[in-house]
């Protein structure tokens, strides 16, 4: 059978689809996936028993993971508090995400331990969204006690599914720094803890070799740090259908494998030792952007690759998709449904696919012109990765856009080029502060070369509307 | 001698490119001002001018509401320019949350 992964976990999605779209009790799933079980055992013999076996298994599996998903333990703050409760509680944790500033307000997901109320007080697990009204410099992982009262989220659809997705029934408003106690040690994971601080060192050296502007779009697309891109500029890409610029994808995985595996073998490194040390940097960069789900997808991808290289195998991008997806599921199933989850996937299973058919049926290799060559095969992937995500993006964000193809083409290779000084600036700098400035004018105009091709694709009419 | 591999190649190339450029762009920078303008985007530029626009360009920003932003054009009317941005708060309905939104939009010379 050829892609028995890819084929085991799509059985694994629809389980996970499955269990979302119908209410099903989860002893009937832990019944079935005992049958199976028994049913993979005996039919380990051969014949076609043990395949459809195992597919079954796959199906119940992500039944399952979804299910237990669901279940919050009985010291679960969500379970402690009931709806309309106005009680103002004490809650002592952890801040369990990176926080972002949004329109003045520090947003950030809270990891409780502890939760008081008067002189009662008991332990608790789960997460809380937590908004405070002001900006306050905290970071990941750092201990806070918050006081306050807590709300469900709002019942609307969309939203609250996205936080429970993320493990969040509730959510706590702080108006005044009265009601923030910072204690300062460390909580949570040290690795995550020591990736943000890397990653703060890095965006203030990239600030240091650019302007605002330039550096909030370089800070973005190097490390995935999208708080000081200016609103009007994210609108703007959003309109043109290259926004996916900003976000850290497979392409700076690529970067940052390129650059470590060249630095590597100038260094004149064995094979084995430089792939594991590539893998190790890979990993690292995945940690310091804040492990995403294109990142995550990206580096296992990656790695998959580099060790198909290393025991010198065909690597094949459908199984290697396939296990980065199962890696990302396992752990939270919920993300089977985040936008960003499906839109990552589909675009690079779209690419994969319809690239190699379109470009035989289009004899691209027939072209010797090698500017022609790069137009054709640019336009052709855009059109690949569109067609796998134009649905999604216009059902969920109702917006469709016909000018992408024709911006993508102009602006995927500047930002291309502008990631690629972002690299430099933070390589080089260290050791020549002089090379960063001149890197860091070129990356300037660069990106304001981008931002006039934006606003130029804008003015095209019909260059998008809403539906 | 050293030998370089090709991707060797490309990497000290586009290193010694963009360095080539960022020397040629600083000198051109400080000969002329005006290529520094168009240029290096600063946060003006991807903003919008408080006292230029009008309430359909302030109200297609997404960020506020039809009424409200015909209220700052009709208060720029009878007041004159805003002198700061901090002078948006005298505008009947923008308190300190409406400011902070408005803030990262908007812009006086």
């Amino acid at each position: 059978m050829k892609r028995p992964l890819a084929l085991f976990v799509l059985f694994y999605c629809l389980g996970i689809i499955l269990v979302r779209l119908l209410r099903i009790d989860i002893r009937i799933l832990f019944c079935l996936g005992v049958v199976i079980f028994i049913a993979l055992v005996l039919g380990n013999g051969g014949g076609r028993v043990f395949p459809v076996c195992i597919f079954l298994a796959a199906f119940i599996l992500g039944a399952l993971n979804l299910k237990c998903f669901y279940v919050a333990s009985k010291r679960d703050i969500g379970n402690l508090v009931s709806y309309g409760d106005k009680t103002v509680y004490a809650i002592s944790g952890f801040v369990d995400s990176r926080p972002y500033v949004k329109d003045g307000n520090t947003l950030f997901v809270f990891r409780a331990q502890e939760i008081r109320s008067g002189d009662s007080g008991r332990l608790c697990s789960g997460r809380v969204l937590v908004k405070i009204d002001f900006p306050c410099g905290l970071r990941y992982a750092e201990r806070l006690t918050v006081f306050g009262v807590l709300q469900r989220p709002y019942a609307a659809g969309t939203y609250k599914d996205y936080l429970r997705g993320q493990g969040v029934s509730l959510s706590m408003r702080i108006k005044s720094s009265l009601q923030l106690i910072r204690h300062g040690h460390c909580g949570g994971n040290m690795l995550m803890a020591y990736s943000e601080r890397l990653c703060a060192r890095l965006n203030s050296r990239l600030r240091r070799f650019l302007p605002e502007l330039p550096a909030g779009i370089v800070c973005a697309m190097v490390l995935g740090q999208r708080d000081s891109v200016p609103y009007l500029v994210n609108e703007m890409m959003v309109k043109a259908g290259t926004v996916h610029i900003l976000v850290v994808s497979g392409f700076n995985v690529g970067i940052v494998a390129f650059v470590s595996g060249l630095l590597l073998k100038m260094a004149r490194l064995r094979r084995k030792r430089r792939i594991l040390l590539v893998s190790l940097f890979l990993i690292g960069y995945c940690l310091v952007t804040g492990a995403s789900n294109p990142v995550v997808r990206a580096t296992i991808m990656g790695i998959f690759f580099l060790c198909a290289y290393l025991f010198e195998r065909e690597a094949d991008i459908y199984n290697s998709l396939a296990c980065s997806g199962l890696c990302i599921l396992v752990v939270n199933p919920f993300q089977l449904f985040d936008i960003g989850f499906q839109l990552s996937f589909l675009s690079v299973l779209s690419i994969v696919y319809f690239y190699p058919r379109l470009s035989s049926f289009l004899h691209l290799t027939r072209l010797k012109s090698g500017p022609a060559v790069f137009l054709c095969e640019g336009f052709l992937v855009s059109f690949c990765a569109w067609l796998g995500t134009f649905w999604i993006i216009a059902y969920n964000f109702k917006i469709v856009s016909p000018v992408t193809f024709f911006a993508n083409l102009l602006v995927v290779p500047l930002a291309t080029l502008i990631t690629l000084c972002g690299f430099a600036i933070l390589l080089s700098s260290p050791f020549f502060p002089f090379a960063g400035e001149l890197i860091g004018t070129t990356a300037s105009a660069l990106v304001s070369l981008l931002l006039h091709i934006n606003a130029l694709m804008m003015k095209i009419p019909h260059a998008y509307f809403y539906l | 001698m050293a030998y370089f591999t090709r991707e060797e190649r490309k990497a000290f190339l586009f290193l010694a490119l963009v360095l080539f450029c960022g020397t040629v762009l600083n000198l051109a920078f400080k000969l002329n001002c005006r290529m520094e303008q168009f240029f290096c985007s600063r946060m003006e530029s991807v903003k919008i001018d408080l006292n230029k626009s009008s309430a359909e360009e302030l109200f297609r920003t997404g960020k506020i509401s039809r009424r409200m932003s015909q209220r700052i054009v009709d208060y720029r009317l009878e007041c004159g320019d805003f002198e700061s941005l901090e002078a948006l708060k005298k505008v009947k309905g923008i308190g300190e949350k409406n400011y902070e939104k408005l803030k990262a939009i908007l812009f006086v010379e």
